[in-house]
């Protein structure tokens, strides 16, 4: 072992090891907020949650629901394949002056088709 | 050498005056844990030794025996009796030889599942690179040298009673890597593991959001063989949920594979699917 530089650190902090693997799927989504259905771009997507590219900053802890839709064409299947998550806004930020990422986590998912 | 020390001998004549029973060869209890009765929340960091060596386990013991906020409730001389003293002696710290657990991929998620609360600290004699990661991957806390000083030792323990992780600067970065190029591998198109058509019928079932009673009845098998077989697919793709798996498809486009060769011939996901073919 390498022993003379022992440290410590807290994995959440500085590495990055989430349990589901993030896919860079984009596509178009509804989602349910407190002001009703609205749209928004999936940046990334795992099975614990989803980034996403919205008009406006959410409040952190506020519960949302996602709708995705999977399309045959690029899924394989002979239908569409819808998901519906619930979940909670992790965290909003501003990246643009008209390019807002909310984070969210998913607490329930069921797969519709 | 003897499976239980005489310390434990003794403590378990005093405990259970005219008690014949002892602990489980291998383990090994200390008179502190015993003890500890209703006070135990007060009593520190409760570490359980788990080494073949017991040279170790009385040094070790030993530097332990200074510090006030800690001490050793149960000693273990192989994996079983450490399996045994997890059960019977709640610890905040195990504190173990890698040795013990090597060769046994499922050791310590064994160890975390009797012991959940639990924090696995391992020592090792030398620096294996896939060892180590698999260590962490497993959930241990931490993995230090045998030949670690007392005071580093102690810090450690601290530090991980705390909640903390305790790594070194080489394995960071072998921790990030592994799990670097094992996003890369779920995540690159050009790395996909085989799959029949049979598991490939049944992904396209479960993207389909049919629940494993249909895809049973679909496919003409039992409930638990699709389980089965859903196990074995999330393996081979890495995945861990149903969700993962659509998003794995879609990213990879699994199902638009063209052709799915079935040994006797050739037919798509779709057809299979379909139910025009059964794999």
């Amino acid at each position: 072992m390498h022993e003379p530089v022992q440290k410590t650190v807290h994995f959440g902090s500085v590495l990055e090891l989430r349990n589901s693997v993030r896919f860079p799927v984009r596509m178009k989504v509804k989602i349910q907020t407190e002001k009703g259905e609205e749209e928004a771009e999936t940046i990334n997507v795992s099975a614990s949650g989803l980034l996403l590219a919205f008009s406006r900053i959410l409040d952190a802890g506020s519960a949302i629901e996602v709708e995705m839709i999977m399309p045959s064409a690029t899924l394989g299947t002979s239908e569409d394949v819808r998901v519906h998550c619930c979940g909670r806004v992790i965290r909003s930020y501003r990246k643009s002056p008209e390019h807002v990422e909310v984070a969210t986590v998913i607490d329930n998912y069921e797969m519709l088709s | 050498m003897p499976a239980i020390s005489a310390e434990a001998t003794k403590k378990n004549t005093n405990s259970h005056p005219g008690s014949e029973t002892m602990p489980e060869p291998g383990l090994s209890a200390v008179p502190e844990s015993i003890s500890s009765g209703p006070t135990e929340e007060a009593a520190g960091i409760r570490i359980l030794l788990a080494d073949s060596q017991a040279i170790y386990r009385v040094g070790i013991r030993k530097i332990f025996a200074v510090e006030d906020d800690m001490r050793v409730v149960a000693q273990a001389e192989n994996y079983l009796g450490l399996l045994a003293a997890l059960e019977r002696y709640p610890s905040d710290i195990v504190l173990l030889d890698g040795g013990m657990i090597s060769g046994q991929a499922e050791a310590i998620p064994d160890m975390l599942k009797r012991a959940p609360n639990a924090k696995l600290i391992v020592q090792v004699s030398e620096n294996s690179e896939p060892f180590i990661v698999d260590l962490y991957r497993r959930g241990v806390r931490g993995v230090i040298s045998r030949s670690i000083s007392p005071d580093l030792l102690i810090r450690c323990v601290r530090k991980i009673a705390d909640g903390e992780t305790w790594i070194d600067n080489q394995s960071v970065s072998w921790v990030i890597e592994a799990y670097r190029t094992e996003a890369n591998n779920l995540t690159n198109p050009k790395l996909q593991p085989r799959l029949s058509p049979k598991e490939l019928s049944i992904i396209g079932c479960v993207t389909q959001g049919m629940r494993n009673k249909e895809i049973a009845y679909k496919i003409g098998t039992t409930e638990q063989v699709v389980k089965n077989y859903l196990r074995k697919i999330y393996d081979k793709l890495g995945v861990s949920d149903r969700l993962e798996l659509a998003l794995y498809c879609l990213h990879h486009q699994l199902l638009k594979q063209p052709a799915v060769n079935t040994g006797t011939g050739k037919a798509t996901v779709q057809e299979i699917n379909m139910g025009r073919l059964r794999p």
